[in-house]
């Protein structure tokens, strides 16, 4: 019955030819991607459907109506998904042609040579329609590896009911950093709550106080110079004294400090309104914003990328540039609450209009920061390790000088591998 | 008496680890049902009249929730399928016939177990292509619908069967297959229930896989379609919470269902 | 048994046999490749944090026995004839069906500093000033180890309960009757009945413990510094975020080795006893 032998070796070889058939290498499968003269642009997004349908379909159809041999097949990922979709579909051959990344991911894409130069593609005006801070921090060895998109900017929220409970004034906010760390602690000793919220990475603490964290190519960290010591030490303190919490602060721990009332003040982008509008009513209520009191702005920004291996370049770039121009660019703002990377946007009125909610005050918060602004994009490749060899200083109340020394030699080694 | 305390003192520890195990699925529950009620600030206000399950419709009107779960249900229960009958048809002959290599080709199974492979997925996904099975349910479906854990439950089960029933199944003249199906299966009930528990639970949590593989978004299974809640733009905790309590009550159904099989009751029981 | 074997191969066994030589490059996925001997097995071995990640891979085997005993007891306890037993079944088994999103949600809310486990252990005086449970380096590898063996446990006690179906009652009963206490029973009787249950638990609890990813990876991401990083959660970093998956395929075969360690040493252990 069971002729096992047999069936052994029956399955080897099946096996052997299937190894065989998928060992010759990717061969490429483009056939379903030229349709007669049509192109088809594959464009991949973050996280925007289902919310933003509407407003993609009429930028799609408004590009394919001025271009009449093209074909935008748009396909939306969620930000946990994108990396790992994007690595296979690159492996397979079927890499989209306009991808929508972080500056990180940009930037460790770009490493690997991944991305197509838009230097090579896109007019000097849309070059120089961009915040130069934002378009210029993928820019290595004089390639830009993508173009801008929208961008969050953070500001300061506070809940002034803790405040006017302890009978701190709810006006004259802190303008600078100093004023801000000491406000803090301030509130603190008053409320025996946590004065501010702000995580333990280099973008938020070393970005925000002006502190060149990288060399321009990015293959050098520079964050054991003296000016760091000093904000990493003004930033232990600011841990010991519990007027900022020793947490892991993603967007979650954030929200379920503010909403829990443990934090008055919390440092986040234009979207965390999202997280305590509906589920706390009561602290949407009592929310006010004000601009970062920092150097800098520091940006959170979508970028646009083209894959080094699309077989559309030219037309995929003609994309990138139409979405972010700034046209779409303010259109998407108003539908999004996002805030624009376009020079020109910004000076449109709707950044300076209130309707007296807090969303607007929010928008005006964020418009307002834009000057300031700066991306600092740290390559995805040793995020992580900075983040968590800082936190370990910061919280568990390392030396700063040894610790910051022995992150820059780690990751200048790995930097240059 | 006595046997009465002792009753009662064994209820009381259950309830206490049950509360341990439950609760944070009850905050859940409470903060999916509590709309525009701060869950985070404990101790709540809360009327009667502030249950509501608006955030259950807000997540039906977000996500068309019906033919998520279709594709779900079709897929979860191919996968199921597929692995109880592969899985029970690779691991009777590990477990019952004798033939050459049996041992060695036994260790070489389990020893996949212990290699991670970090490739695995980027692999897989070439060889579905190339197999020309991407954007479909035999994709999503093929790699999981025999697991080397599932063999290894299923050879382990049949190891326990005494030979003599095999035995007494030849005499009667019955071929290998008919004694596999009629004789031997009925007798790994517990266990072919564990890997229809555990199989079910595993494709219906399982997200990245099927999104890899599927190009269309219509074709998500519903653990994929419910990352869509989590975008910082649609963001709303009261979803997420009723997402969450939404996609657990199938997996809670199918262990409900199948604890009658893989615990008998009869057997088993030693004491009142 | 060939369906089975041909899945096994193409989906399981290829993509090892695949990863292997990948060991001995600089294989990125979106670039080019490039053969580089036996420098990633170099750098492995004076790459700090990999050890460190070892390390606590390592420690975490320490919950092995913790959850087989945890499980084993609950599968005795929850076997019984009682009323509501099977309420008590399902509720046991709750963690296991708890997304892994949802537990990190629901747990990283009840160890912050201001959460409910700071409360009790503050108003019942165990603690006298309150502690970031998962910031902390020295307690938070604790933590993650805490809510792996929560959710465990019950996945565990479902495949015990599934193999004290095979035995048989009589067997309790006549112990009882020589007056042998609960305690006696469960070790001298049930134990060595499920022994094929507690070898095949135990080895995959092992394996898992040492592959250990998720609870790192949605709480503590491995910091802070290296006090939670697991070897598995470095791998994937360097595969899936570095592109660098020659060099995690490297660590991935280092890792192998020491798993196959344990896998044996809990054989060999069970083979004595």
């Amino acid at each position: 019955m069971f002729n096992i032998k047999k069936k052994i070796a029956v399955s080897a070889i099946t096996m052997g030819l299937v190894i065989g058939t998928m060992g010759c290498g990717a061969a490429p499968s483009t056939a379903q991607k030229n349709d007669g003269d049509k192109e088809t642009i594959e464009f991949w997004t973050i996280s925007l459907q289902p919310t933003f349908n509407d407003y993609f379909e009429k930028l799609i159809a408004d590009f394919e109506g001025a271009n009449p041999n093209v074909t935008i097949n748009w396909k939306d990922y969620p930000k946990d998904t994108i990396q790992d979709k994007l690595l296979t579909s690159i492996a397979s051959d079927n890499a989209p042609d306009v991808v929508n990344l972080n500056a990180d991911m940009t930037l460790t894409l770009g490493d690997k040579s991944a991305l197509a130069n838009a230097e090579e593609f896109i007019s000097d005006e849309t070059k120089n329609s961009f915040f130069d801070g934002i378009y210029g921090a993928t820019k290595v060895e004089d390639k830009a590896l993508a173009l801008p998109w929208y961008t969050t900017i953070p500001i300061i929220y506070i809940n002034e009911s803790l405040l006017k409970d302890a009978g701190i004034p709810t006006e004259n906010y802190p303008t600078t950093a100093a004023e801000y760390y000491d406000w803090a602690i301030d509130v603190k000793k008053k409320t025996n709550l946590y004065g501010m919220a702000m995580e333990a990475n280099i973008r938020e603490i070393l970005g925000s106080a002006g502190v060149p964290v990288f060399n321009e190519d990015y293959t050098e960290l520079l964050i054991n110079k003296p000016e760091a010591v000093e904000v990493i030490k003004e930033f232990q303190k600011l841990y010991a004294d519990s007027a900022n919490p020793k947490e892991n602060l993603d967007q979650e721990t954030r929200a379920q400090l503010y909403n829990s009332k443990q934090v008055v003040s919390v440092y986040s982008g234009t979207t965390f309104v999202n997280k305590f509008k509906t589920t706390a009513p009561d602290v949407y209520q009592n929310t006010t914003v004000i601009p970062v009191p920092f150097e800098h702005s520091v940006t959170t920004t979508m970028y646009l990328g083209v894959p080094d291996k699309s077989k559309h370049k030219e037309m995929a770039f003609k994309f990138a540039e139409f979405v972010s121009n700034p046209d779409n660019q303010l259109e998407f703002s108003k539908t999004a609450n996002t805030i624009p990377s376009t020079k020109k946007t910004i000076e449109d009125p709707y950044f300076k209009e209130s309707d007296g909610s807090l969303e607007s005050q929010i928008k005006i918060a964020a418009a307002s920061g834009l000057e300031k602004s700066k991306e600092i994009p740290v390559p995805q490749h040793i995020l992580e390790k900075v983040n968590r060899d800082l936190q370990d200083i910061l919280f568990n109340d390392k030396d700063v000088q040894e610790g910051l020394d022995k992150i820059v030699e780690e990751v200048n080694k790995q930097l240059k591998d | 008496m006595n046997r009465k305390i002792k009753k009662t003192f064994t209820y009381l520890i259950l309830i206490c680890i049950s509360v341990i195990m439950v609760g944070p699925f009850l905050w859940l529950l409470l903060s999916s049902l509590l709309p525009n009620t701060n869950v985070y600030d404990f101790p709540y206000n809360v009327k009667l009249q502030s249950f509501s399950i608006s955030n259950f419709t807000g997540v039906f009107e977000f996500v068309d929730f019906g033919s998520y779960i279709w594709n779900t249900v079709l897929i979860s229960g191919a996968s199921v399928f597929l692995n109880a009958l592969i899985a029970s048809m690779t691991a009777y002959p590990l477990a019952k016939l004798n033939f050459k290599g049996k041992d060695i080709l036994f260790t070489i199974i389990i020893s996949a177990m212990i290699i991670p492979s970090t490739a695995a997925m980027v692999v897989n996904y070439l060889t579905i292509t190339k197999l020309g099975l991407s954007d479909s349910y035999l994709g999503v479906i093929l790699p999981t619908s025999v697991t080397i854990f599932n063999i290894f439950n299923m050879r382990q089960a049949f190891l326990n069967i005494p030979d003599s029933i095999r035995e007494s199944g030849r005499m009667d003249g019955a071929s290998e297959l008919r004694i596999f199906f009629s004789l031997i299966m009925p007798m790994v009930k517990p266990s072919i229930a564990v890997v229809v528990l555990f199989q079910f639970m595993a494709s219906w949590n399982d997200f990245l896989w099927p999104m890899i593989v599927l190009n269309s978004t219509n074709k998500y299974p519903l653990s994929a379609a419910l990352t869509m809640l989590n975008g910082q733009f649609a963001y709303n905790f009261g979803w997420v919470a009723a997402g969450t309590v939404l996609s657990i009550l199938p997996t809670l159904f199918i262990f409900v269902l199948t604890q009658d099989m893989f615990v008998d009751g009869v057997s088993g029981a030693n004491k009142g | 048994m060939l369906p089975g074997l041909l899945i096994l191969a193409v989906f399981v066994f290829w993509p090892l046999i695949y990863s292997i030589p990948l060991a001995f490059t600089d294989y990125s996925v979106v670039g080019d490749m490039h053969f580089v001997g036996m420098k990633n097995f170099q750098k492995a071995f004076s790459d700090s944090d990999f050890i460190a990640a070892l390390k606590n891979s390592i420690q975490y085997v320490i919950i092995v026995p913790i959850i087989q005993l945890i499980s084993l007891a609950f599968a005795v306890a929850l076997n019984q004839k009682m009323r509501g037993v099977k309420v008590f079944r399902t509720l046991f088994y709750f963690p296991v069906i708890t997304s892994t999103v949802a537990v990190s949600i629901v747990w990283s809310w009840l160890l912050s500093s201001g959460g409910l486990i700071n409360k009790i252990l503050l108003g019942t005086n165990i603690l006298s000033e309150k502690i970031s449970w998962l910031s902390n380096d020295q307690t938070a590898l604790w933590v993650l180890m805490f809510i792996t063996t929560w959710k465990g446990v019950g996945y565990y006690m479902v495949i015990y309960l599934a193999g004290l179906q095979s035995v048989p009652g009589e067997l309790t009963e006549a112990a009882r009757i020589d007056r042998a206490s609960s305690i006696q029973i469960f070790f001298k009787i049930l134990i060595p009945m499920l022994k094929p249950q507690v070898v095949m638990c135990s080895l995959m609890s092992v394996m898992s413990a040492i592959k250990v990813f998720d609870e790192p990876f949605v709480l503590t991401k491995g910091g802070p510094g290296n006090s939670t990083l697991t070897a598995s959660l470095y791998i994937y970093q360097k595969g899936f975020q570095n592109f660098d998956f020659g060099y995690a395929a490297a660590l991935s075969l280092i890792l192998s080795v020491i798993i196959l360690f344990f896998s044996l040493f809990v054989k060999l252990y069970n083979r004595k006893k």
